[in-house]
C-alpha cells in the first residue's frame, strides 16, 4: 500500500502540551537519529530497542470471574509497543486480544503484571488518573465510532479537547483541520446520523487524533464498513497515527487489514503465539 | 406462542434500582390514582346525600357543591399527570430490556414476537406495580380521614372507592402502560444487532408559544369580563368558577406545549456558545430532544402550576368571615395542600423515574465516553446541565403561567404571600431534583465502568 501524502498538519496547536505524553512520539520532536524499523527485528520484542517504547507490557495476566469458574482471558503476555509503530493484533475469538487492548489503554486492570506508559505503571494511578491518561495520551476508535449522536461532527471531535480544559475556540481550529485532512469538509455541522458509516468513522479518527496522543487504540474499526470503505478508512487512519506520530495499536480478524501494519501479533489462548514483521507497510 | 412462554427464561429479572423503579412508577400512579378517586367519590357521596329541600340550602351544602367542583378541578389536574407516570415507568421498564429483546431477534425471534413479549413484560411489572399501588392506597387512607375539611370527618369507607372500582383501575392501568409500552415501540427498531433509536432532526413549532400565550390572555380577559356577565344569572358564581377553572386547566395544561418549543430554542443557543464540555453535551441532548428533557422536569412545572392555583383558592378563601364561609377557608386551604403534596409526590416520582430511563438509554454512549477520558463526573455534570436547563425554564414558563392566573388577583394586595408561597413551592422542586439526580448518579457510574 502507498502513502498518499495527507494535506498539512493543522496550523493551531494546543499552547499546552497534555501532562504525560512522550514529546518523541511527535514528528517534528522525534530525534533525528531515531532508528527504522528493520525487518529482521527479534519476533518478540522482550525488552526496550533504540528509543524506549511508548507502551510496556510485562506478564500480563487478565482473568474474568471468581476464582473456580475464572476464564483466563490473558495468560503472561510481554509487549512493546515502540513510538509511531502500527500493530495488529490477531486471533481467534476469545483468544484475548480486546481484552489485551484494554488492559494496554488501562480500561481493564489487569489480574497481575504491568503496563508501563511514558515511564509510570498504569495500576500505580487511581481509576481517575487513568481517566485522564486515557483523554490526554490515548485515542479510541470503535467498530460503530460511538459518537455522540445528538452533537455535530465537529463538537464530537472538540468534546475530548474541552474535557482535557482546552478552550471552545482552541479545539474547534484544531478539530476543523482535522476534519478537513480526513476528507469531511463541509460536514462539520452534520449528525452522526447525517454521515455514512465511513464518514461516522472518520469522525472517530479524527477525534482520536484530534488529542495528539501517543498511541491509539482501534478495536475492528472496519468491522462495521463494506470492504472498500473499510480500506479506505483503514488507510486514513494509518496515515493520520502516521503523520502525528502515534501509535497504532489496531484489533482485527482480518487479515488484510492486519497487513496493513508493520507488525502483526497473532494471539491464541490468552498468549501471543507469534509474531511477523513486514517490511515496506504502510507506515 | 411458543417465544412467548419463553419470556421467563429471556427476561430473567435483574436486581437493582432498574428493576424497582418501572414497578415504583407504577405503584405510585395506580396508588394516586385510587386515593384522588376515592376522594372524589367522597366528597360526590357526602354532596348527594346532604339534604335538598324545599327551602334555601344549607351552609353545609352549598359549601360541598362548591367544594365538589374544586375536587373535579384538583383531579382533572392530577389525573392525567399520575397517568402519565404511568406511561414512563412502562418506557423505563422497556428501555432496560432492549438488550434482550436484540438477543431474541438475534435468536430468530420477529418483530412481533419481540413486540408482544416486551409488552408482556411491561404488563406483567405494571399489575405487580398496580397491586402494590392499591396496597400503598388502603394503608394511607385511614390517615387521610385526620384531615379537616372545615366538615364531619371522612370516614376511611367513604375515602375507598367501590369495590368494583379496584380490578377496573388495575386492568384499566395495566391496559395504559401496555399501550404506552406498544406506542414507545413504534419509535424504535429492535434489529439482531442492538436498538435503533429514531433519530430524525427534531423542529418545533413557535406556535406553541402562541397558543399557550392565548390561553393566559384568554384567562385573564374572561377573569376581567365575565363576572359582569353572569351578574345578574341564578347560579352565575357557580358558571363562572367552572369557566375559570376550565380555562384554568387549559393554561396548566398548555405549559407542556410551550416547555419543549422553550426548552428546544433555549437549547440551541446554549449548545452553539457553551464554553465547557457539560454545557455543550447536556445543551445538545436537550436540543435533539427537548420533548424528553422537559418531561424530564414537567411534574415539576405541575407542582409549581399547583402552587399557583394553591394561592388563588386562598384568594376565595378569604372572602367573608362567617362560620360558613370559615369552613370553606378551611377546606380549601387542606385541599390545596393535598393537591400540591400529591402532585410532590407525583413529581419526585415521575423524575426518579425519566431520569434513571435516561441514563439507561445513554448506557452505551456513557461507556464509550469514559473510555474515551471523561470522567464520571464530568458525565455527571453534563447530566445535571441537562436537567438544569429545562428546571431552569420550567421554573420561569410555570412562574409566568401562575402570574398569569393570579394576574387578576393581584390586585387585592396579597402579592406577598404569593410570592412566598410560589418561591417556597420553587426551592420544594430544587429539593426534589437534587434528589432525582442524587438516586440515578450511582447508576451513571455503573453503567460507564461496565464491561458491557
Amino acid at each position: 500500500m502507498t502513502s498518499t501524502p495527507l494535506p498539512s498538519q493543522p496550523a493551531s496547536r494546543p499552547a499546552s502540551q497534555p501532562v504525560g505524553q512522550d514529546p518523541a512520539a511527535y514528528p517534528g520532536a522525534r530525534p533525528a537519529a531515531a532508528p527504522a524499523y528493520p525487518g529482521a527485528q527479534p519476533a518478540v520484542a522482550q525488552g526496550p530497542v533504540g528509543p524506549a517504547p511508548v507502551l510496556q507490557a510485562r506478564a500480563l495476566r487478565h482473568s474474568y470471574g471468581e476464582k473456580a469458574g475464572a476464564t483466563l482471558a490473558l495468560d503472561g503476555v510481554d509487549l512493546d509497543i515502540r513510538a509511531a509503530e502500527s500493530v495488529a493484533v490477531m486471533g481467534p475469538s476469545g483468544c484475548g486480544k480486546t481484552t489485551l487492548l484494554h488492559v494496554l489503554a488501562g480500561i481493564l486492570p489487569p489480574t497481575s503484571g504491568s503496563v508501563v506508559h511514558a515511564g509510570a505503571s498504569l495500576d500505580s494511578l487511581s481509576d481517575a488518573a487513568r481517566t485522564r491518561l486515557r483523554r490526554t495520551s490515548f485515542g479510541f476508535v470503535f467498530q460503530d465510532g460511538q459518537l455522540l449522536p445528538e452533537l455535530t461532527a465537529l463538537e464530537n471531535v472538540v468534546l475530548p479537547r474541552m474535557l482535557g480544559g482546552t478552550s471552545r475556540r482552541a479545539a474547534s481550529a484544531e478539530a476543523s483541520a482535522w476534519l478537513d485532512r480526513l476528507g469531511l469538509a463541509g460536514m462539520h455541522e452534520r449528525r452522526p446520523g447525517q454521515l455514512s458509516g465511513g464518514q461516522a468513522q472518520r469522525v472517530a479518527i479524527a477525534r482520536a487524533l484530534a488529542g495528539r496522543p501517543s498511541v491509539v487504540f482501534a478495536d475492528e474499526p472496519t468491522g462495521a464498513l463494506d470492504q472498500t470503505t473499510g480500506h479506505s478508512v483503514l488507510q486514513v487512519l494509518a496515515e493520520a497515527c502516521q503523520d502525528a506520530g502515534a501509535a497504532l495499536v489496531m484489533v482485527t480478524h482480518d487479515p488484510s487489514v492486519a497487513a496493513t501494519c508493520e507488525r502483526t501479533i497473532a494471539m491464541r489462548d490468552g498468549r501471543i503465539a507469534q509474531q511477523f514483521h513486514r517490511e515496506g507497510g504502510a507506515r | 406462542m411458543s417465544l412467548l412462554s419463553t419470556a421467563p427464561l429471556i427476561l430473567r429479572r435483574r436486581g437493582g434500582i432498574a428493576t424497582a423503579l418501572p414497578i415504583i412508577g407504577f405503584a405510585a400512579s395506580t396508588g394516586i390514582l385510587a386515593t384522588v378517586l376515592g376522594g372524589l367519590g367522597a366528597f360526590a357521596s357526602r354532596a348527594a346525600a346532604s339534604p335538598v329541600g324545599d327551602g334555601p340550602p344549607t351552609a353545609e351544602a352549598s359549601n360541598l357543591s362548591f367544594l365538589m367542583s374544586c375536587a373535579i378541578v384538583a383531579t382533572v389536574l392530577l389525573v392525567p399527570s399520575a397517568m402519565s407516570l404511568g406511561s414512563a415507568a412502562a418506557k423505563l421498564s422497556l428501555s432496560r430490556r432492549e438488550r434482550d429483546l436484540a438477543a431474541v431477534r438475534l435468536v430468530g425471534g420477529t418483530t412481533a414476537q419481540v413486540g408482544a413479549l416486551a409488552v408482556a413484560d411491561v404488563l406483567a411489572q405494571a399489575l405487580i406495580g398496580s397491586l402494590i399501588g392499591l396496597l400503598a392506597h388502603l394503608a394511607v387512607s385511614p390517615a387521610l380521614t385526620a384531615l379537616d375539611f372545615g366538615m364531619a370527618p371522612f370516614s376511611v369507607g367513604e375515602l375507598l372507592m367501590p369495590l368494583w372500582a379496584y380490578p377496573v383501575l388495575v386492568i384499566a392501568a395495566t391496559l395504559l402502560a401496555g399501550a404506552s409500552a406498544g406506542i414507545g415501540l413504534a419509535g424504535v427498531a429492535i434489529s439482531p444487532l442492538g436498538v435503533a433509536r429514531d433519530s430524525r432532526i427534531v423542529r418545533m413549532s413557535v406556535v406553541r408559544l402562541i397558543v399557550w400565550a392565548a390561553l393566559i390572555v384568554l384567562f385573564i380577559a374572561a377573569f376581567q369580563i365575565l363576572p359582569r356577565i353572569v351578574g345578574g344569572i341564578p347560579n352565575g358564581i357557580g358558571v363562572l368558577i367552572a369557566v375559570l377553572a376550565i380555562l384554568m386547566a387549559l393554561v396548566i395544561g398548555s405549559v407542556n406545549i410551550v416547555g419543549p418549543f422553550v426548552v428546544w430554542v433555549v437549547a440551541r443557543i446554549i449548545a452553539a456558545v457553551a464554553p465547557g464540555p457539560a454545557l455543550l453535551v447536556g445543551a445538545r441532548r436537550l436540543a435533539a430532544d427537548p420533548r424528553a428533557g422537559w418531561r424530564a422536569v414537567s411534574g415539576i412545572t405541575f407542582g409549581l402550576v399547583i402552587a399557583g392555583f394553591l394561592t388563588l383558592t386562598s384568594m376565595f378563601g378569604n372572602m367573608d368571615e362567617t362560620a360558613s364561609e370559615r369552613a370553606l377557608s378551611t377546606a380549601l386551604h387542606t385541599g390545596g395542600l393535598l393537591t400540591l403534596g400529591i402532585a410532590a409526590v407525583l413529581a419526585a416520582v415521575s423524575t426518579g423515574v425519566t431520569q434513571t430511563a435516561r441514563v439507561l438509554d445513554q448506557a452505551r454512549v456513557y461507556r464509550s465516553q469514559h473510555v474515551a477520558g471523561a470522567t464520571v463526573s464530568a458525565l455527571q455534570r453534563a447530566r445535571i446541565a441537562e436537567i438544569a436547563i429545562p428546571l431552569a425554564l420550567a421554573a420561569i414558563v410555570a412562574g409566568l403561567s401562575a402570574a398569569g392566573l393570579l394576574a387578576p388577583v393581584m390586585s387585592g394586595g396579597f402579592a406577598v404571600g404569593a410570592v412566598a408561597q410560589y418561591i417556597a413551592s420553587a426551592l420544594g422542586a430544587l429539593g426534589l431534583v437534587a434528589l432525582s439526580v442524587a438516586v440515578s448518579a450511582p447508576l451513571v457510574g455503573r453503567v460507564a465502568r461496565s464491561d458491557a
